[in-house]
């Protein structure tokens, strides 16, 4: 059905943004590279040629006018889905011309800022590619050409947003949404143990400020410190022993 | 669409944040691997992140390199932190810069303040939306209620912001876990810098957004009356001109523009239109009258000695400054309704009448000393000459017939004594009254009171009494824990509203009690104590 499409097509959309935002964060830092340059500008054109293709849909289902109102409801959630996405990722091509001509990568001397980032992007980019993995064919001058490239991708954008806020009559304001506050929180039962650690070790909050955790902590002292009088009577008696 | 699109002309530029671009130029020095601040390896429960910076050699860095002592070195490294181009590792909410072995690092261009994009809502949505599923629900106190506010402002989207956080979520766990928790801290870190939990200073709060962009070029004026051009078409031409140049020549686009230098946005266009106001401006600054630079700074010199010791800025206030340490002690004592006003206060008083009638406690004291001495007319005439001058325009001609009628009038019963001359134009233009009517007449009597009145009020009991009865409060010294403690017990103080009814009260009774003193009354009561 054509609102499935739509769905496939804007998850799509989704997680391209999401990927070309981690990957213009990593812009300008240590984890800087040419492969970033590439990485941007692949994720950026299959962004492009998604949004074209759920345009092209979303428009022609909001025409028709001779579907139902709930269907129209659906379609214009849809749209303003689209838009904000759209959105995001004009902004963030735009933050990506900018930083990209403050740390141009040919120059004898790179001042690229040590973050601490050291690790490389591919991963993410495969992500936003759908691909096992990334090649990478780019020349070594990609990074001036690519922002030519991307000066005139951001005008094409530019005029794409307006023309489809002249053409498109949706009011993005009387759209409800259909998830409810803490939404994200249902669907993500497996958190895994990675982001178990990542916890751990990001929560430095100074004590008086979480009054919760005081209880937690307590008991957690409490199992070290019979852990390690265990040990210590174990070895104690070994010692003893042998 | 949102109004946060580029296609509405609200106002959304911020001017104060242009020095941004220059603390770019010192961060990107400071971040380098030879001569910048030496990083060492954090070491976390797994995985070692390297480029952590101690806070003592960032202090020490700066005070080296741009040849500052350490208190100031240490105040810019505390901009630099506010800022958010260094977040602190440990205390994250604490955004100061400590002289000591706390950690310190970089944070990615991506999330340095710019003095174009704001930090929109929706991102903060979405990033509250991904910290609610790492940290499974319980986000601190003011980010729930952040969250909930932003649920219900942006409803329409919020189908968007839950779906952008699940997969911005998923694309982070995708990187190395080093990586991860670096940009969890850097980002945690930028939020803390532009949506900073309450009761907090912020380095963002930078006053009102402007309409026009302040870092454009003036494209000229005259060339776009001659063609007809628009500023946009023509800056568009320039570029053409100067891309067609660079052809020519092979230059790059920005060779000659090393980036320290871009910073400063301070190449102008000379164009006729620019020669045209620098003459302009000459003419009118040879045509101003001129004191010699002798009597004005001397003038200067005596202003300065006389009020150093009265400005917050230069000498600590007593008993301490209630924006550096919470605690409003020294407005409770500062009030202009006070009983007993400070020593300081007191002292100002007796620096020159203009300051003595500014201050209205001490206005209030001097009114005293003039009610002693039966001549109050003077000080009553020019109040009233006051409030005509700052008063509303529909109740200026009542006024006016009203203080002719007291004070001006042949036999009035405050009968203000000037010379003839003022007099009489004074009551010439009462005929028909504006604002600077009495404006004469008042410079007369200041300049009477001030000459006559009141250095004889600076000798009085009055005075005096005042100056011995005048409290001097010890200054107050408080640990860190104190400063604590008093910024989150700040309440709101006294409402304005309240204060301007009570001022109205007092002037109700004071012009009640200063009618014309019945002399009869007077002598009466006089006689009855006998």
């Amino acid at each position: 059905m054509g609102r499935d499409e739509c769905k496939t097509m804007l998850d799509a959309l989704n997680k391209v943004t999401a990927c070309y935002r981690h990957l213009v964060t990593a812009l300008g830092s240590t984890s800087d590279s040419q492969n970033l340059r590439e990485e941007l500008k692949k994720t950026r054109k299959k962004a492009q040629e998604l949004a074209v293709a759920n345009r092209t849909k979303l428009t022609a289902l909001l025409k028709d006018k001779t579907i139902s109102k709930d269907d129209r409801a659906e379609y214009e959630r849809l749209w303003v889905l689209f838009t904000s996405s759209m959105e995001l990722l004009e902004v963030d091509m735009k933050r990506s011309l900018e930083i990209g001509q403050d740390f141009p990568l040919k120059v004898p001397t790179r001042h690229l800022i040590q973050t601490g980032m050291t690790g490389s992007t591919t991963t993410v980019a495969a992500r936003a590619m759908s691909v096992q993995n990334m090649k990478y064919e780019a020349d070594a001058s990609i990074d001036t050409l690519d922002l030519k490239d991307l000066e005139t991708e951001i005008a094409q954008v530019d005029q794409m947003m307006e023309e489809m806020e002249m053409k498109v009559q949706v009011a993005p304001w009387a759209v409800e949404a259909k998830q409810e506050a803490g939404a994200e929180l249902k669907s993500t039962v497996s958190v895994g143990n990675s982001s178990v650690g990542v916890i751990s070790i990001c929560e430095e909050e100074p004590k008086e400020t979480v009054e919760g955790e005081n209880g937690t902590m307590k008991i957690f002292v409490g199992i070290i410190f019979t852990a390690v009088l265990l040990i210590a009577g174990i070895l104690g008696y070994l010692v003893i022993n042998l | 669409m949102t109004i946060r699109s580029d296609r509405d002309h609200g106002q959304r530029y911020r001017p104060r944040m242009s020095c941004l671009k220059k603390v770019e130029a010192i961060v990107v020095q400071m971040q380098d691997p030879s001569t910048g601040v030496k990083g060492s390896d954090q070491k976390l429960n797994v995985t070692t992140i390297p480029n952590a910076i101690a806070g003592q050699d960032i202090v020490a860095w700066i005070a080296k390199h741009m040849s500052m002592d350490n208190d100031e070195a240490g105040s810019f490294g505390t901009m630099l932190v506010a800022y958010g181009y260094i977040y602190p590792l440990q205390d994250h909410k604490k955004l100061v810069l400590k002289a000591d072995n706390s950690l310190y690092r970089f944070q990615t261009p991506y999330f340095w303040p710019v003095q174009k994009w704001k930090a929109e809502d929706m991102d903060y949505a979405i990033y509250l939306a991904k910290r609610n599923i790492r940290k499974k629900g319980s986000l601190d106190a003011y980010e729930q209620e952040e969250y909930n506010k932003l649920h219900k402002w942006l409803n329409n989207k919020w189908d968007f912001i839950v779906m952008q956080a699940k997969e911005q979520y998923h694309a982070g766990k995708a990187r190395v876990k080093a990586d991860r928790v670096v940009f969890d801290c850097q980002e945690r870190a930028f939020w803390i810098v532009n949506r900073p939990p309450r009761n907090t200073h912020s380095a963002m709060d930078y006053g009102m957004d402007r309409h026009v962009d302040p870092n454009i070029e003036e494209v000229t004026d005259s060339i776009q009356c001659l063609y007809y051009v628009s500023a946009g078409l023509l800056s568009h031409l320039q570029l053409v001109q100067n891309s067609v140049a660079r052809v020519q020549d092979g230059s790059q686009n920005r060779d000659h523009i090393t980036p320290i230098l871009a910073s400063f946005h301070w190449l102008p266009k000379k164009t006729v239109d620019y020669y045209r106001r620098i003459n302009i401006y000459t003419q009118q600054a040879i045509m101003r009258s001129r004191v010699k630079s002798s009597v004005s700074l001397g003038a200067m010199v005596k202003y300065m000695t006389t009020f150093n010791n009265h400005d917050p800025l230069l000498v600590p206030c007593l008993p301490s400054n209630p924006w550096q340490t919470d605690d409003d002690t020294y407005w409770v004592l500062n009030t202009p309704d006070v009983e007993v006003p400070t020593k300081m206060r007191v002292e100002r008083w007796s620096f020159s009448f203009y300051e003595l009638l500014n201050d209205p406690r001490g206005r209030a004291d001097f009114k005293i000393f003039l009610k002693k001495e039966f001549s109050g007319e003077n000080l009553a005439f020019w109040e009233a000459a006051e409030e005509l001058k700052w008063g509303a325009a529909a109740s200026m001609s009542e006024k006016a017939s009203q203080i002719f009628k007291t004070f001006l009038a042949p036999g009035a019963p405050r009968w203000i004594n000037i010379d003839g001359r003022t007099m009489g134009l004074t009551v010439k233009g009462l005929e028909h009254p504006h604002r600077d009517v009495l404006d004469a007449a008042q410079t007369h009597i200041f300049m009477l009171m001030k000459k006559d009145t009141f250095y004889r009020y600076l000798k009085s009991p009055v005075y005096k009494d005042i100056q011995k009865k005048a409290l001097s409060p010890a200054p107050h010294n408080f640990s860190d824990a104190q400063l604590e403690q008093n910024m989150r017990n700040r309440r709101p103080s006294l409402s304005p509203i309240i204060t301007y009814q009570k001022e109205q009260e007092e002037k109700a009774k004071a012009a009640a009690a200063a009618g014309p003193v019945d002399i009869k009354k007077l002598m009466a009561n006089k006689l009855d104590r006998k």
